[in-house]
This record gives C-alpha cells, sequence and structure tokens, in this order.
C-alpha cells in the first residue's frame, strides 16, 4: 500500500481533512484500533453465519460478555479503555446455530455524557467536564467490566459502584441493583469469587476500608460486612479457596479521593505486595503474607492443599506503567512500549511464607473450569501472545498445572482475541471436560467472531467458527450461561 | 429644595430600615415543592442558607419538615429577608430524623438541592443552589433523588 492508497482510504472514511499523513500512516498499520472503535446503536437480534467447522450439537446455552463499546464524543472523548460504556452482548448457541444481540447499559453516565454531547463523566482514567453529575460513585457507574447471573437477573457489573440489574432475554435495563436497603450504592467489584454452590462472595473498596460481600445463587444478601485493609491498593480482582478470600494490596496505592481515580494512584514499590488471607466464616480470622512488589489486574481461583499451602495464578507487571498506562494509549491509538503481563504461580505456604513463581509466558484473562473454583484443580485457560507491535492478545491457552504443558491456539496477528470462557459437556463432572466459548475480531474480515474448542484440546483449533455481521470492540469478561 | 430632598432620602431609609412598618411587602414568603417522589413516606427534611458560610458549616437559617404523603408536597417557609438563599432537603423515609447513609457514607435517602445544583463529588456550592427571595411570594421546585 503506497502513501496515496491510504489517503484515498482515509478520505473515505472523512478522516483526511482532520488527519496529518503522519498520524495516517500510524493508522495504516494500527487497524487493532478496530477493537477499540464506537458502536453508535444497539445490535438486534441476528443470527450468525458459519465460517468453520461444526459445532457440538450438546452444547447449548448463551455467552453474556461486556465490555467498553462507546468512547469518543464530538465534545470529548475518555480518557481511558475502562470508561467506555458497557455494552452487555449476547451469544446464544443451540443446535449448531448461534446468535447474536447486544445493548448498551442504560446508565446515568450515559444518558448525562449523551446528553452533553460530550464524555462530561468522571472515570477511572477520564477528568470530569463542564456539567458533570457526580452525586454518588453510580452516578459515574459505566457498567462496562463484566456480568454474572443473579436469579433470574443480569448484572452488568463496575467496581467502583452497584450492579445494574438487566433482562437477561431482551437485554433491557432495569436499574442500579440494591442489594439491600442500607447498602445502596456500595461498591461490587466486577470479579465476584462464586463457589460451586453458587455462593457470591464479593469485595468492594473505599480506600482502605472493603465491604465484603456474602450472597446466595440467587443475588439475595446473607452478609454484608466492612472490614479495614492494611493499606488502599488498587484492586481490580481478588481470589478465593474454599475456605478463605485472598486480598492482594498491590504497591498501587490511592492517595486522596478525586477523580480521575488513576490520577490518585501512587507506585510505591517500597512497599512491597501484601497477601491478606481473612477466614471466610469469621472475617476478623486474619493472615497477612508478603511479596516483592507487582502490579496485577487478574487472578485465578485459588486452592488450599491438605497441609494448608494456598495456591493460584496471577496474571502480573512489574509496575502500572504497562498493562495499566496502555488502557489510555490504545484509545488514542498508540502503544507504550512494555513488557506484556506474566503468568505467576503464587504460594502462601502453612508458616507464614509467601513465594511467586514468574513464569516468561505472557498471559491475562486466566479462567479455569467454574466448577471447580476454590477446589484443587489442575488447569487454567488464559489468553497468551502479546505481540510487541501490537496491543491485545492473538492465541488462546490451557495450562495444564500438574503436567507442566501448556496447549496453545494462534489465532495469528489478524485477531484480537478476548477471553475465553469454559462450558461443560453434559454429563460430565470432569474438569475441563467440555468446551472452550469465546470471541475474536477478526481484522481481515472486519468481524466479531464467535469460536467454540474443544477445552481439553484447544491447541487442534476451533471446532466450529461463526461470524458476526459487524465487529464490536474488544470485552473483558462473561459468562457461560447453560441452556 | 435642599431640604425637600434631604427629607426624602430620609423617608425612604426609614422604610428600609423599619421593616415593621411595611412587613407584609418587605418579607419573602417562599413555597418549597417536592414533585415525583417515589416513595410517599416520611417526612422531607428542610434545611434553609442565606450565606456561603451557613451552607459550608452546616448552619441554617430556618428548618421545616413536611409530610411527603401529600401530592405534591410543599412547604412554606414564612417571611424570609429578601436576598439570597439556598435550601438542600432529603427524605427521611425511614423516619430516624437523619439522612441514612450506607458505611461508607453515601446518601441512601433522596435528597436534593434548590436549582437543581448538582452535587460533584460533595455537595455543590452555595452559589450553585441560590436563588433570590424578593418581598412578596416566591417559590422553588425541588427534585430529590
Amino acid at each position: 500500500m503506497n502513501r496515496r492508497d491510504i489517503l484515498r482510504g482515509a478520505a473515505l472514511t472523512g478522516a483526511a481533512a482532520v488527519l496529518t499523513p503522519e498520524t495516517l500512516w500510524a493508522a495504516a498499520a494500527n487497524d487493532w484500533t478496530l477493537g477499540l472503535a464506537d458502536v453508535e446503536a444497539d445490535i438486534a437480534p441476528t443470527g450468525l453465519t458459519l465460517v468453520h467447522g461444526r459445532a457440538p450439537m450438546e452444547l447449548k446455552g448463551t455467552l453474556f460478555r461486556n465490555g467498553p463499546a462507546k468512547f469518543r464524543r464530538p465534545g470529548g472523548s475518555v480518557g481511558h479503555w475502562f470508561d467506555g460504556d458497557g455494552m452487555v452482548r449476547k451469544f446464544q448457541v443451540a443446535d449448531g446455530q448461534a446468535r447474536l444481540s447486544a445493548r448498551f447499559v442504560d446508565t446515568v453516565k450515559r444518558r448525562q455524557d449523551t446528553a452533553a454531547n460530550a464524555v462530561i463523566t468522571p472515570g477511572y482514567g477520564t477528568a470530569a467536564g463542564a456539567g458533570a453529575r457526580v452525586g454518588s460513585a453510580d452516578d459515574a457507574n459505566a457498567a462496562n467490566t463484566s456480568v454474572m447471573m443473579a436469579g433470574g437477573e443480569l448484572w452488568a457489573l463496575w467496581e467502583g459502584g452497584s450492579p445494574t440489574a438487566m433482562d437477561p432475554a431482551s437485554l433491557e435495563t432495569r436499574g442500579f441493583k440494591t442489594i439491600s436497603p442500607d447498602m445502596k450504592g456500595m461498591p461490587f467489584l466486577a470479579h465476584p469469587r462464586v463457589q460451586p454452590d453458587g455462593t457470591v462472595w464479593n469485595l468492594g473498596l473505599a480506600g482502605k476500608r472493603a465491604v465484603v460481600w456474602n450472597l446466595s445463587p440467587d443475588g439475595a444478601l446473607r452478609k454484608a460486612e466492612v472490614i479495614t485493609l492494611p493499606r488502599a491498593g488498587y484492586m481490580h480482582d481478588f481470589t478465593a479457596t474454599e475456605r478463605s478470600l485472598i486480598i492482594i494490596l498491590q504497591p498501587w496505592v490511592q492517595e486522596g479521593m478525586r477523580m480521575p481515580i488513576a490520577s490518585t494512584m501512587v507506585w510505591r514499590p517500597e512497599l512491597g505486595a501484601q497477601v491478606l488471607v481473612l477466614d471466610k466464616n469469621d472475617l476478623s480470622k486474619r493472615r497477612l503474607f508478603e511479596l516483592p512488589p507487582f502490579f496485577f489486574f487478574h487472578l485465578g481461583d485459588a486452592w488450599e492443599e491438605v497441609d494448608g499451602t494456598i495456591r493460584f495464578d496471577a496474571c502480573i507487571d512489574k509496575d502500572p506503567f504497562g498493562t495499566a498506562a496502555n488502557g489510555g494509549a490504545i484509545l488514542r491509538g498508540e502503544r507504550l512500549r512494555a513488557a506484556p503481563p506474566r503468568r505467576a504461580l503464587i504460594t502462601l505456604r502453612a508458616d507464614g511464607r509467601a513465594d511467586m513463581a514468574a513464569e516468561t509466558v505472557s498471559a491475562e484473562f486466566p479462567r479455569s473450569d467454574p466448577r471447580f473454583a476454590g477446589l484443587a484443580r489442575r488447569y487454567s485457560v488464559h489468553l497468551t501472545n502479546e505481540r510487541p507491535d501490537r496491543p491485545l492478545f492473538q492465541s488462546v491457552a490451557v495450562r495444564d498445572w500438574k503436567k507442566d504443558k501448556d496447549h496453545v491456539f494462534d489465532f495469528g496477528a489478524r485477531h484480537l482475541v478476548e477471553e475465553m470462557v469454559f462450558a461443560p459437556r453434559p454429563g460430565s463432572s470432569a474438569e475441563l471436560d467440555g468446551w472452550l466459548v469465546g470471541t475474536t475480531i477478526n481484522l481481515d474480515a472486519r468481524a466479531t467472531e464467535l469460536h467454540v474448542f474443544d477445552a481439553r484440546h484447544v491447541d487442534r483449533g476451533p471446532l466450529a467458527t461463526w461470524r458476526a455481521p459487524v465487529a464490536l470492540p474488544v470485552t473483558f469478561h462473561g459468562v457461560f450461561v447453560g441452556a | 429644595m435642599i431640604i425637600v430632598r434631604t427629607l426624602a432620602l430620609a423617608l425612604a431609609a426609614a422604610s428600609v430600615l423599619a421593616p415593621g412598618a411595611r412587613a407584609q411587602e418587605a418579607f419573602g414568603d417562599l413555597t418549597l415543592t417536592f414533585p415525583d417522589l417515589k416513595a410517599k413516606q416520611g417526612q422531607i427534611m428542610i434545611a434553609v442558607f442565606d450565606s456561603p458560610q451557613g451552607w459550608a458549616s452546616g448552619k441554617p437559617v430556618r428548618f421545616a419538615n413536611v409530610s411527603a404523603a401529600q401530592d405534591p408536597a410543599s412547604a412554606k417557609i414564612l417571611a424570609l429577608p429578601p436576598g439570597s438563599y439556598a435550601v438542600r432537603a432529603f427524605q427521611d423515609v425511614d423516619g430516624d430524623g437523619k439522612m441514612a447513609t450506607n458505611p461508607f457514607g453515601m446518601p441512601t435517602e433522596p435528597y436534593g438541592f434548590s436549582r437543581d445544583a448538582q452535587p460533584n463529588m460533595g455537595p455543590p456550592a452555595f452559589d450553585a443552589a441560590a436563588f433570590e427571595v424578593k418581598a412578596g411570594a416566591n417559590a422553588q421546585s425541588l427534585r430529590l433523588n
């Protein structure tokens, strides 16, 4: 492609008037920005086209996924990927066929920004614009990070505010979920830990204070208790074993209360990382472990061995200036040079020592078989293979901790790969006996694709791939709900 | 001539300095209405402020409360000296006399400010909520949410 072609291409998109030739060169090379493009309208239910293989007939259910899908408005845009308006996608698979619908979560933030024709609502990495109303955290709630089922309701999750209840059939927004009247507006992280029996544990943070949520499978409150943490470390995720909650206090510490949130965080590696282990039955029973400093967004499910040793996997960065900072840069079509997050196995020993074995393999969006959450397990699922010249991942991996072996499928440089979740095979209770279900953006087809893998043989490639008539921007997290 | 003009000025001044003589005209009555309450339950607790200092330190010049069961709920604040005022109000749904908050200190009962002034990581400034009370009848509507 020569310069003239690029200019002609830009003219077709109407961008030539505002872009300099230099930025056009960058834009031509960076078509991964399709993964961060704006969506203007909801997607009505539509059939997907099977483009590869054949879907297992036993696979029936719905993959709900959430991620930001509107970033830019004429009067001002978000400053960070995490601040786009949440759009919930629904991929239904049955009888070998797949359908897609998607709707924006109808939040106060989205209404406010739409009315202002500018992103005025502050967030993780976006400053408040003129006229912003933030009477409570939920006024800034983007509902854009994850989803969970609670009884018959679908909850769209953010990390600093309430869940947003939606109708799982129509994806219509019902409104912020008040889990109990006296806990109205309390934050609820986007990473609840769900026990195999359906019990939900979650945290909500306010500086050094945290609420520990304990909900029944239908989303009803069993208990909410406020605890004090050793420090106000940034926390996107925590983990749990069958008996314990495991809270990592990384040395990216909140100092002050203002928005954007990222502007209050200070990297203090001299503090190291702390791991707080709480007894689920008595939160006052706590143990504290020390680790060297690291930064993380995501942890895998934890388990406890017979001798009391606790283990879990984590996706770690050496500091917040890579993955976290890139979330701002990629919105502008830029990329900061930084090592990708790596897989690590963290071990907390009964004698109070802790260690972390960091590997070289790049890893993000860790998942596992939810039927083994909190229990001894053998497999982790994660994305891998982040290219140096492009953000986001291009491969999916299944880690076998017992055999010390990885199965990897590489979609290649022309796919942006999103988190993959496990769907069990009906009638089987063996770990990871079933399928991985997940999406990618095919940059050549300029379309979102839905893939199904045999979870035990991910390296063989998808059993089936369907293509959507649209490209939706990359999502963060989802759940598979069996039919 | 000079004497006449001086006398006129003195009379004019007297009418300001001695409000009692013309109370009906000199004071303002303020009617506050609270439309579209989600729960028609409990009392609406109202505080009226006349200065940024009072607003910031939580020292109102008037208090009032009114049942939230009327439709629309409204309250009358009588005989305010003309000037600049701002109002904050909350609906005491649970009837404990306090604005309920969650464990992190965020209000869990409906509240609002005059001129629909918007909080921004804290209450709005006095100026954002301030309106003029003139002699005679005045009205403001407050949205509580």
